[in-house]
């Protein structure tokens, strides 16, 4: 018995194009978040150029809160990042400090040895500098808190 | 075929005998249904020719369709037996690592390396509300701390002109402000008597920067520190008020 073909109309063909491209978008879609993924989880090394260089654009922004953000979110805790870490904690430090002496000034006396505390801590981050960049940032929190 | 005339032996399609140049009627009858014939073929070809594209863009369409169907099948039940794989790779690590685990932790939570616990334990999967609750208590504390120390410090960048363009980082510090105060880490919210004394050291940290940068009223603190719930419209009054006070302070020091 010969098989014969049913002959294709104008709406099937219609109705397979519009599947045939939610199935390709669809296709690409999961391609791509499955390669993301998987490039993202394993790919650190070849990301490492890219985050230090994010990194030193927020280091050279002055932008320390930002910095911090970027390395925590990508968990940056290598050694590669301690330059940026010392100068984040620092700034934190030296936040704090800022934070204590306003609420110190807007009456709440209660928060003098927090004051003296964070003074001490921006004194030894400057004192205690390990990377050389950072030293003028952290002398020049200390020349503020001193001012 | 035999030449009625001559005798002589030819093909049946010949038009004339070859040998004495009769008529062959049959032969020209053979070539006239030929013509015909070929014709027909000709226009049964034209019209074929018409509709083949049709049933090539048909099968095109159909092998399209399946391989990307079959691919995507392919894709989904990979990505299910690599996160299958994975959750066994946590669960024999877990089982076979039992010791190690707790020594790394207890270690962790004893130096005060929360943000280190609290990464450890989101990698390996250690969130346990039965046999963990402290250790995973300290690590979501730490979540909402890390986030808050984040924007405090973002808040404190921060130019004043940029403070209104730049609504959402103040609404996003004084969230997690909120949040570490109110020790919102959902399931753990009850607080554990070991992580006690590091819940009062950050809700003084934050009391002091509400007070401090923020500069809100008795009045707000105390709302921000009750139980209460917090509207949506009074968080966002809030906002303004404080971008307003931020905005006098930081033009005050520039």
């Amino acid at each position: 018995m010969i098989k014969t073909e049913k002959k294709p109309t104008t709406l099937g063909i219609v109705l397979k194009s519009i599947g045939v491209l939610i199935a390709v978008v669809l296709f690409l879609s999961i391609g791509a978040f499955i390669i993301e993924n998987v490039t993202d989880e394993y790919n650190y090394d070849n990301d490492l150029g890219r985050m230090v260089n994010a990194c030193d654009g927020y280091y050279y922004e002055r932008k320390y809160g930002n910095l911090r953000e970027y390395m925590t979110l990508y968990e940056l805790y290598d050694k590669e990042f301690d330059m940026y870490w010392e100068i984040v904690e620092g700034y934190g430090d030296y936040i704090d400090y800022g934070m204590y002496k306003s609420a110190y000034e807007t009456g709440y006396e209660e928060y003098y040895d927090e004051v003296m505390e964070f003074a001490e801590k921006v004194k030894d981050n400057a004192k205690n500098c390990k990377f050389d960049k950072n030293r003028e940032t952290l002398q020049k929190f200390v020349m503020d808190i001193e001012e | 075929m035999r030449c009625k005339h001559c005798g002589g032996n030819y093909k049946t399609r010949e038009l004339v005998c070859p040998y004495c140049e009769t008529e062959n009627i049959i032969g020209k009858l053979w070539h006239v249904q030929r013509s015909k014939a070929e014709l027909e073929y000709e226009e049964a070809r034209k019209e074929a020719g018409k509709r083949i594209s049709i049933y090539v863009l048909d099968r095109v369409l159909s092998r399209i369709l399946l391989v990307c169907v079959l691919a995507m099948i392919l894709s989904v039940v990979g990505v299910g037996v690599f996160f299958a794989a994975e959750e066994a790779y946590y669960y024999i690590y877990q089982k076979t690592n039992a010791k190690e685990i707790e020594a790394t932790l207890k270690d962790y939570y004893d130096k005060g390396e929360y943000d280190e616990l609290h990464q450890y334990m989101q990698k390996y999967q250690l969130f346990d509300r039965e046999k963990r609750y402290v250790y995973s208590q300290a690590a979501l504390m730490e979540f909402n701390y890390d986030e808050f120390l984040d924007g405090k410090m973002v808040l404190a960048q921060l130019p004043s002109e940029q403070l209104r363009e730049k609504e959402y980082y103040v609404s996003a510090v004084l969230n997690y402000s909120v949040k570490v105060y109110r020790n919102d880490v959902g399931v753990y919210e009850k607080i554990a008597p070991e992580n006690e004394a590091l819940l009062k050291k950050r809700q003084e940290e934050v009391v002091a920067f509400w007070r401090g940068i923020c500069k809100i009223t008795p009045q707000e603190e105390a709302m921000l520190c009750g139980e209460e719930f917090v509207s949506y419209e009074y968080k966002k009054q809030l906002v303004k008020d404080v971008i307003t006070r931020l905005e006098a302070s930081k033009e005050g020091v520039e």
